[in-house]
């Protein structure tokens, strides 16, 4: 009988153990929030932020994956007149620059992924943010971040990708239905317009750098250009010129110097560098070790590869004396021992030789839309408008500039006068060549123009784009795969 | 780097027999298990002092920020068994399980798992004394259901976790900036997988056990198989943890044993077959699922079927290249004339008959699913000398062998295979297996095809042992009781056409799904033994 008793005590101590197992078997981790504790504080809605911007320019993972890092970039300039690539071990980008690009390549999968990536992030934020309490002011501002955000990065997507899922829920569904352009850009005009509410500047070392309210304009400006909407492009343009917010460097030069970051002709620019240590290595930019030829490697110059080089019709492109062709390329090494030795052009525009002699990982910022951008667009929307003076002004302040060769203004380089509309286009155009190089801007240009299948054979002989095949990029076969509902583009 | 795991274990046992003819045994059972796993990283940069180096990690001058991670599960189980024999020849167990895994979600955390066997011992009946040649037989049946948790914790909770951070630049210098984010894609609907098993089997002996045979017939329905699965990126992620689908396992396994010889040579064997169907009953995804390595989980085909372009062979004129379908930016319109096929490139095969080679003229190219695998031993033994060979092998599965896909890259930046490399296509030495060499990268880069898709079927010596056991007339003067010198072999000889290193690699191993891959691992090693055993 004894046995029994102790069975039973035995069987209730189970019992009651098993009781508590509900609390037992729930995950609850300490190091990390569940998201039903977040998205409540101040905090919770700058750190939403901040997660978008994070996107922007490298991942945590290590990666170059950033939407700015460089492929983006890479790619704009590589698929134009602009870039060639002499990276060894990176068939995709040898396509990209052939147009030979099929729906398997590494650098349109990772542009497809790191972008929607972002836009993911910044539907969360813009779900939950409004229902945070917090400071009004800064609640809205940092909801309209996020919808500037959003819009820039689909109106990258669209551009490139054509017909794309428009994914704005916090949890869409696994394989969303992709919509027409014209449906993604109401939403990018929508979440731009959105944004144009956002404060006109930030102090240096408090969130300059955020976006802006020129930022919002300024994008939105150029949606208004891609889609040939030429009147709301050039008031969105008159609108920045008029705030005086902005302002073109005296010197070409000192608009890619360290200390020109977050100054007056950047609008809008994403940051690299691991603010000396406080962040990991990887942040920094990889502008130097990407486009710096290997022999400055003569001059104390680490880690330079020239993975990507300008076209031998861009360099000559140049008026030999516009200061935008020194500031830009490099063709000349200096020897330790005196000897000065000529090589074919490098990019070198993003180097500040000054502050970091080293090269190697670079703390300059990729400007996404600087100044420059908007007379440019308002010069070429004020010529598709008639407005040929108006027109001329602005494409000669830009111009002006490269007379400047650092202390004095030269006699070359002259302003444009009395082109018709027609060539005014073209000229234009060009003038956007020479003023963006490796800004990520050519490709779109081009596209833009309808100008890749005549343009492109003159910077790379035998190499001939065809439409409208190259006027998209492919949807990655991943994708396609595991999305039943994607369509892929036409000619891939 | 620290764990812990603990496991508390309640059983009650109850034992009874009534009149020498039925016995019980019954267990009740709780228990409970938990893990736990924290580590902790620290980074620093730039050390000065070239005696200690990183030996003093606060040496370093850039510190960088530590980072840990926290993670945790628990498993609670109830149990119970009965087991009831009856006159020790019908011999039953019923046994039940409740399962309850932290790592599923709300809800789904508990899985009931019970199982039923019943064998009876042939031999113990009347009938079968005067049956001489059988000396014993046991036929064995059993079903059950058995669960699966075997992921990472918190997959069905959406956690928020710092992730991402960068700069604003300015005058000012460098404005740090952090993100906090999900971190995983967030399945609400995350539950066990279970498998439901039949196993019938037979054990019988023969001859004094002379010979002895054990064969099993077993039939497994896997339900809901946890699976890392590739999901579309605009989801934000690009894996989630999913029940997958279904899986069908069945086969048989037969084992052999037979003593040949007794006496003064004695020769014993034994030979053990497995041959294995397995199939994917259902996927509950919309599309395939390709992963990693050309592998591809499609419903009705087997786990590790391999899905790419069909090589066919090499073109063996600009002609036959101009005529004939071809990879996208290859064709004579290609955008880059460098790139048009030529004589020497490799020809792959129009599955669709469209004119073109795009991702949908990729097939099913074999399975790394074998017809059989088997393994024979042989013990030999003469008056003190004693030779073992142990044979294994494989037969019809397939392995990609991913070595090749960079070792026959003709990019002009890589090393290539001598032997494909010496044996190019050239028109002064024309062949339909390796291409012409390239300087640069062309299109057909990195192709996932049956080029490098190969039979791996294989027989392999595993290892072979001989010995010479010195008589124990001998060594008792010397006080020692045992004394054998033996050498042997691992791995010593191998038929194969598998033309990678190893035909039993498997770049994958801790993987379900992603088998029959060798993506350039370090070959199983041939050891050569020589050794002594001594006894005192």
């Amino acid at each position: 009988m004894k046995t029994y008793y102790q069975s039973a005590i035995i069987f209730s101590i189970i019992i009651l153990f098993g009781s508590s197992c509900k609390k037992f078997l729930k995950e609850e981790p300490k190091n990390l929030v569940a998201i039903t504790n977040f998205y409540q504080t101040e905090n919770d809605a700058v750190s939403a932020v901040n997660a978008i911007y994070a996107y922007l320019n490298s991942t945590s993972s290590g990666s170059t994956a950033g939407v700015y890092h460089s492929t983006f970039w890479a790619m704009a300039g590589l698929a134009s007149d602009e870039m060639y690539n002499e990276a060894i071990f990176s068939p995709d980008l040898d396509q990209v620059s052939n147009f030979t690009h099929g729906p398997i390549n590494a650098s349109i999968e990772e542009t497809w992924a790191i972008h929607y990536k972002a836009i993911t992030i910044a539907n969360i934020a813009i779900a939950r943010i409004p229902a945070i309490q917090m400071d009004a002011t800064l609640r809205t501002r940092l909801l309209n971040e996020a919808h500037f955000l959003r819009g820039l990065l689909y109106f990258n997507m669209v551009r490139m990708f054509g017909n794309i899922p428009l994914v704005l829920d916090e949890n869409p569904p696994l394989t969303p239905e992709p919509v027409p352009p014209n449906a993604v850009y109401e939403q990018v005009k929508n979440d731009l317009i959105a944004a144009e509410a956002l404060p006109d500047s930030y102090v240096a070392g408090a969130g300059r750098g955020r976006a802006t309210k020129g930022a919002a304009k300024a994008i939105l400006a150029k949606v208004y250009l891609t889609l040939e909407m030429w009147q709301e492009c050039s008031d969105k343009c008159k609108e920045i010129i008029n705030s005086n917010q902005y302002a073109l460097w005296e010197d070409f030069a000192n608009a890619f110097k360290i200390s020109s970051r977050g100054g007056k002709e950047a609008i809008f620019s994403v940051g690299f560098g691991d603010a000396g240590g406080a962040i990991i290595f990887w942040e920094v930019g990889q502008f130097n070790v990407r486009l710096l030829p290997p022999q400055l490697s003569a001059e104390g110059v680490e880690n330079a590869q020239g993975w990507q080089l300008p076209t031998l019709n861009l360099y000559n492109g140049y008026d030999a004396a516009d200061r935008r062709r020194k500031v830009t390329f490099i063709t000349e090494i200096h020897n330790a021992n005196g000897s000065t030795t000529t090589i074919k052009p490098y990019i070198q525009k993003y180097w500040d030789r000054e502050a970091e002699p080293k090269g190697n990982g670079s703390t300059n910022d990729f400007p996404v839309i600087r100044y420059a951008d908007v007379l440019l667009m308002y010069a070429e929307a004020s010529n598709e408008l008639d407005n040929s003076t108006e027109a001329h002004k602005y494409i000669n302040i830009v111009r002006k500039r490269a007379r400047f060769d650092g202390t004095v203004d030269r006699n070359t380089v002259p302003d444009y006068v009395n082109l018709n509309k027609e060539a005014f286009r073209d000229t234009v155009l060009n003038e956007r060549r020479l003023e963006f190089v490796a800004e990520g801007q050519r490709w779109f240009d081009l596209v833009r123009k309808n100008k890749l299948e005549k343009l492109v054979p003159r910077a790379k002989p035998g190499i001939t784009p065809t439409a409208p095949k190259h006027y998209l990029f492919p949807i990655p076969q991943r994708e396609l795969g595991l999305n039943p509902k994607l369509v892929q583009n036409t000619g891939y | 780097m620290q764990g812990l795991t603990w496991l508390n274990e309640n059983t009650l046992t109850y034992n009874r027999q009534w009149k020498e003819k039925h016995a019980v045994t019954a267990l009740l059972g709780f228990t409970t298990q938990e893990f736990r796993n924290e580590s902790l990283f620290v980074y620093a940069f730039d050390f000065p002092d070239s005696r200690t180096g990183y030996h003093s990690i606060a040496a370093g001058l850039k510190p960088q920020k530590p980072f840990n991670s926290e993670s945790k599960w628990s498993l609670v189980s109830y149990l119970g068994r009965i087991n009831y024999s009856l006159l020790d020849k019908y011999l039953f167990t019923a046994t039940g399980r409740i399962d309850g895994s932290s790592k599923f979600a709300d809800g789904k955390k508990y899985g009931f798992f019970p199982s039923g066997a019943v064998a009876w011992k042939v031999m113990k009946e009347d009938f079968m004394q005067e049956v001489n040649f059988i000396s014993d037989l046991k036929v064995r049946g059993s079903y059950g259901i058995i669960g699966n948790q075997a992921i990472p914790p918190y997959q069905s909770l959406a956690l928020i976790g710092p992730f991402g951070e960068g700069v604003f630049n300015s005058s000012n210098g460098p404005e740090v900036y952090t993100g906090l984010q999900p971190l995983t894609y967030v399945n609400k609907n995350l539950k066990w997988e279970s498998t439901k098993q039949l196993d019938i089997g037979i054990d019988v002996s023969f001859l004094r056990n002379r010979l002895t045979i054990t064969a099993d017939y077993y039939l497994k329905k896997t339900f809901d198989l946890l699976l890392s699965t590739p999901i579309p990126t605009t989801s934000g992620f690009s894996s989630t943890v999913l029940n997958v689908g279904n899986i069908l396992n069945k086969g048989f396994d037969f084992d052999i044993r037979s003593i040949n010889t007794t006496g003064e040579f004695k020769w014993n064997s034994s030979l053990n077959i497995s041959i294995n169907k397995n199939k994917i009953t259902n996927l509950n995804t919309e599309t395939d699922i390709l992963l990693l390595g050309g592998s591809l989980l499609r419903k009705g085909e087997s786990i590790g079927t391999f899905y790419g372009y069909v090589f066919d062979g090499i073109f063996q004129s600009d002609q036959e290249a101009a005529s004939s379908p071809v990879l996208s930016g290859q064709e004579a319109g290609s955008s880059n004339p460098a790139s048009i096929a030529r004589a020497g490139d490799r020809k792959y095969r129009d599955i669709n008959h469209d004119g073109h080679i795009k991702e949908d003229d990729r097939t099913l190219l074999g399975t790394a699913q074998p017809d059989f695998t088997f393994g024979f031993n042989n013990f030999f033994s003469y008056k003190n000398i004693e030779l073992s060979l142990f044979f294994q092998g494989s037969q019809g599965n397939k392995m990609a062998n991913f070595n090749n896909l960079d070792l026959l890259n003709f990019t002009g930046q890589n090393n290539v295979l001598a032997e494909a490399g010496l044996n190019r296509w050239t028109p002064a030495n024309p062949g339909s297996k390796y291409p012409r060499a390239l300087s640069s990268g062309g299109i057909d880069v990195g192709i996932f095809s049956s080029a490098i898709v190969e039979d791996a079927s294989y027989v392999r010596l595993k290892n072979v042992t001989l010995a010479y056991r010195i008589l124990p007339g001998i060594l008792n003067k010397v006080k020692i009781k045992s004394l054998r010198i033996f050498a042997g072999a691992t791995n010593l000889w191998t038929h194969t056409n598998y033309t990678g290193y190893d035909p039993e690699a498997n770049t994958y191993g801790q993987s379900t799904t992603l088998i029959g891959i060798d993506a350039g691992g370090y070959p199983q090693a041939r050891t050569y033994t020589v050794g002594v055993n001594a006894g005192f």
